[in-house]
């Protein structure tokens, strides 16, 4: 009685395909010659029945070879309490606490204590999310016991084992290249540029020929991770690709090489199109400093537009055929000329970067130029041009895409930052306009702030919350992701204060305030819980 | 008494996990005005939202609790928060003479027993002539209700059941709502379970073969169920869908011994959750089964706290093979080394095979394995297998997700683990470490 049979018989039916009962030596067999007397129904499930007991009954054990798990070696430290567990757990879990990770973990290690082993899973899920600072802060209070179970973890690819590659295997490295996924090529690739930027180019070049053209334009902006000039000739070489999106990826790489070949074709472009002169400055000011013989000049720019169809700027990556944001074609080729055009190449025209941005506020096609100008900036990393146009924020707001002031801003050092905020954070009394650039600038900067800075918003909160100003953009409930980034100690003194202000005054902030005087006391608590 | 109680059985206590989760945040003395404990009881006053305080007291012989908090969740997160406290800092409570709310309460709480037992021991006579009635009705309605799904369940086996993945809840609902109305609530359940068992899965054809083999044992057994031992006529009427009643119990044997909780899972439906419970009594190598189900926002027996230990007596319902029991009396609550089972899996499955020949529909068998770890299949990272110290093993559901936590409490060490094996795999459901108890399933 074989169980494939009974199952063949099932699925057709007994009608069209009865059982065989054919008795034999075995145990089973003899059980099942006292079924023939039955219908072929109860015949079938009879001896199912009786079949697939005898195979459950008869059940034997796996054999399995030695086992290749190695104990975790002993923790040298204590494991944490369990109420330090459960902190732990509500960091991991609530995003808003999450800024507490390293001073979590400066103070296990400060008491020589490793996470506790109930909690491990989560630290290894936090390590996979976050990167720099809190990752290695969370590594480092794993303990012997948690360092054992990342490398299991990553046996078990749950998590990503490509960190762990060594990039100085070549052979290693081309087996990966060869076998893995579109994305995890990325991730190598990306890696080996950080690397040895030579080698992950000759890997990209490898297998080009294989590759589709969405494939290939993704890994190829992975060059931007330490782009030379080396990789000039390549991606000059690419620009003849047949698709267009290889084409723009490699065109937006060379514009990055102010060196770079075409680079300087842009820059003769620039000179045709776009013409600077010097022009006396308009204005009362003027008027009297021209009395006493001082002629003041600012520049002013001339334009040709350049035309829709120009075959050299469409092998340069220029696109002729989209609206570039909320510009005409004409003017998007120009923004793009612009912006692919090394910036040196403005200050040979004797004015500063600060005149420049002035003056071309006041163009007919400002916003051509200013946009361009902001993402020449970004592309080619230039600081000097990164301060000026920072330093016009409203400009840079109005005419540049979204979030382009942020990227700017990050280009700064934190006093540049600082300055920069504390500066219109004493316009934004004046100038309520200015909320909205101060709300970019606090988002974009590094954290956390200063105890300075901190001290002037909340000083300026104050001010809010004493006068009931609804409408203060600056203080949106829904917006106050900022005050997560404010100097702690500085917190510690404010936020008491704010709270029994709004309490009194029934502010409508008030569930604001409550909600970061919660985050405030949480990190108290963690702290007592640590110095216990 | 206070060894019992460690984090991990105060939150099982908590009825979710959004209480387990308040409860945490009120163990800090912070929260507390006042804390005080005696031999019977633990109390506090914790500071609401509210101007008064919540008393929140627990008796600890069952435990018992009480909080004049308005929650509705039992235990309250103030009692879990307190008893949690209790746990990690016992010092912080004072011995001294209960203040008066608390004395009250303990009062009632003693007169109430006393009435209990007075009336357990008045038992009502019962009208065994309306008994006798009903049953012999029952009979009747299951004999007919039988004879109908046999022809339904022959005339599905002739046609074939290739056809049968594909149907829907219909074609499974009819017969069993047939079933119900026949009093046949058991059989009714597996037929309504088979859609689920079946859709998507590859050995679909074999699952169906030997469930649908199963119910025509029950069918087979029960035309000629006078002719059986006793025991397996109870649970041929318990595989049809007679209630088990722990009134019934008075003429089983009462079974006493220290038995140890060393497995648990919980169901949570509407309106009643259910909660299985899995004893161990080391000295005869006994297990034992508790069901319990209760309204959804309530607590379970809160005495039965995984890896608690007791002296009991319990009764098992009657059964050819019985596991199922109901604990009669417990007292002395405190925690046990681990507990000793199996040394091998040669071993239990000689066990399961003998268990299989007493009762053919035995769904799950406890096991409690000795020396053991889990291990993960060389090139499959997803497959798992119950390795025993002689290097057998048995593969383990594929459902099982807790691997890393496992080597995370385990470090690589062996362990005694305890779980349900199927005939086909193992389910872990706790496991007992160099650093003591662990459950599987539950997050911290």
């Amino acid at each position: 009685m074989n169980w494939d049979d009974l199952i063949a018989s099932a699925l057709i039916g007994s009608a069209r395909r009865p059982l065989k009962l054919a008795p034999d030596a075995s145990a089973l067999g003899a059980l099942s010659s006292k079924l023939t007397e039955l219908s072929p129904e109860a015949q079938l499930l009879s001896a199912a029945a009786l079949s697939s007991l005898y195979r459950k009954a008869g059940r034997t054990a796996l054999s399995l070879g030695p086992s290749e798990l190695q104990a975790a070696p002993p923790n040298s430290s204590a494991e944490c309490s369990f109420f330090l567990s459960q902190i732990f757990v509500q960091i991991c879990e609530r995003s808003e606490y999450a800024s507490l990770i390293p001073e979590f973990c400066a103070g296990l290690k400060q008491r020589n204590l490793v996470l506790h082993r109930s909690i491990l899973v989560r630290a290894l899920k936090a390590i996979r999310l976050h990167n720099g600072e809190k990752r290695q802060a969370l590594i480092e209070v794993l303990g012997e016991r948690g360092t054992w179970l990342m490398q299991y973890a990553e046996h078990m690819n749950k998590f990503q084992p490509l960190e762990e590659i060594d990039l100085d295997n070549e052979a290693l490295v081309q087996n990966y290249w060869e076998t893995s996924t579109h994305n995890q090529r990325l991730t190598l690739l990306a890696r080996l540029r950080e690397h040895d930027p030579a080698r992950a180019r000759e890997l990209l070049r490898s297998n080009w020929q294989q590759e589709t053209a969405q494939n290939r334009a993704e890994l190829l902006s992975k060059l931007q991770i330490g782009l030379s000039m080396n990789d000039e000739p390549l991606l000059e070489e690419t620009l003849e690709n047949r698709s267009q999106t290889v084409r723009l990826q490699a065109a937006d790489l060379l514009a990055r090489l102010p060196a770079s070949r075409l680079s300087q074709r842009m820059r003769v472009q620039a000179e045709h199109y776009i013409k600077l002169k010097a022009q006396p400055r308009k204005g009362l000011k003027s008027k009297i400093a021209k009395l006493f013989g001082e002629q003041e000049v600012v520049p002013a720019f001339q334009i040709e537009l350049p035309p829709e169809h120009d075959g050299e700027l469409w092998r340069d990556g220029i696109d002729g055929k989209q609206h570039v944001s909320d510009l005409g074609i004409r003017a998007g080729i120009l923004m793009q000329l612009i912006a692919a055009t090394p910036l040196d190449y403005w200050a040979e025209s004797g004015f500063d970067q600060s005149s420049l941005i002035t003056a071309a506020q006041h163009d007919e096609w400002a916003k051509a130029i200013i946009a361009g100008w902001v993402l020449a900036t970004l592309r080619q990393q230039n600081l000097d041009w990164a301060i000026a146009l920072s330093k016009q924020p409203l400009a840079v707001l109005q005419h540049a895409s979204h979030g382009s002031l942020e990227q700017l801003l990050d280009m700064l050092p934190r006093e540049r930052q600082e300055a920069l905020a504390t500066t219109i954070f004493l316009q934004v009394k004046e100038d309520k306009k200015l909320r909205n650039v101060l709300l970019h600038i606090m988002s974009a900067m590094k954290r956390p702030w200063s105890a300075a800075l901190s001290d002037g918003v909340f000083e300026h909160l104050h001010e809010v919350i004493t006068n009931n100003e609804h409408n203060n953009t600056l203080f949106n409930p829904h917006n106050l992701d900022w005050l997560a980034a404010v100097d702690m100690e500085r917190a510690h003194y404010w936020l008491p204060q704010l709270l029994e202000l709004a309490k009194q005054k029934q502010a409508f902030m008030l569930n604001v305030i409550e909600k970061y005087v919660r985050f405030y006391e949480f990190r108290n608590r963690m702290l007592k819980e640590l110095s216990r | 008494m206070t060894a019992i109680w460690t984090r991990e059985t105060v939150l099982a206590l908590a009825p979710d996990s959004s209480s387990a989760k308040a409860g945490t945040g009120l163990a800090t003395l912070r929260k507390w005005l006042t804390l005080g404990q005696n031999e019977e009881a633990l109390w506090g006053e914790c500071q609401g939202s509210g101007s008064t305080p919540y008393q929140t007291q627990i008796d600890l012989s069952e435990p018992a609790f009480r909080c004049s908090c308005p929650s509705r969740k039992f235990p309250c997160k103030h009692a879990i928060g307190l008893l949690l406290l209790y746990a990690e800092q016992a010092a912080s409570f004072q011995q001294k003479q209960p203040p008066e709310w608390v004395a009250k309460w303990l009062e009632s709480r003693a007169q109430r027993s006393e009435r209990k037992a007075q009336k357990a021991q008045a038992s009502e006579p019962k009208d065994l002539e309306a008994q006798a009635k009903r049953n012999a009705q029952r009979q009747k309605r299951v004999e007919a209700g039988l004879k109908e799904l046999e022809t339904w369940l022959h005339d599905l086996v002739r046609n074939g059941i290739s056809s049968v993945q594909a149907e829907g809840y219909a074609f499974w609902d009819k017969p069993a709502a047939r079933l119900i109305d026949a009093q046949a609530g058991a059989l009714a359940r597996r037929l309504r379970e088979m859609p689920a068992r079946i859709f998507g899965k590859e050995q679909w054809a074999d699952d169906l073969l030997e469930e649908l083999s199963k119910i025509h044992l029950i069918i087979e057994g029960f035309k000629r169920i006078d002719a059986l031992p006793e025991p397996l006529q109870h649970d041929l009427r318990v595989a049809i869908g007679w209630p088990q009643r722990e009134e019934d119990l008075a003429a089983a044997e009462p079974v006493s011994g220290i038995w140890t909780v060393v497995g648990q899972t919980e169901e949570q439906a509407e309106p009643m959750k259910s909660r299985r419970t899995w004893l161990y009594e080391q000295a005869s190598q006994r297990y034992a089964l508790l069901l319990e189900f209760v309204p959804r926002f309530q607590a379970f027996d809160l005495a039965l706290v995984p890896a608690a230990t007791f002296e009991a007596t319990l009764r098992y319902f009657p059964s050819n093979y019985p596991l199922r029991a109901a604990l009669q009396n417990k007292k002395e609550l405190s925690t046990s080394p681990a507990p000793s089972g199996y040394q091998s899996i040669d071993e239990l499955l000689d066990s399961y095979s003998r268990a299989l020949s007493q009762k053919p529909w035995l769904n799950e068998f406890p096991m409690l394995l000795d020396r053991a770890c889990i291990s993960m299949l060389p090139n499959d990272n997803k497959r798992f297998v119950l390795r025993d110290q002689h290097d057998q093993g048995l593969p383990i559901a594929p459902d099982f997700e807790r691997y890393l936590e496992y080597l995370a409490y385990i470090g690589g060490q062996p362990a005694t683990i305890f779980g349900e094996w199927d005939g086909y795999v193992f389910r872990p459901l706790s496991m007992w470490g160099e650093a003591g108890y662990s459950f599987f399933g539950v997050e911290v």
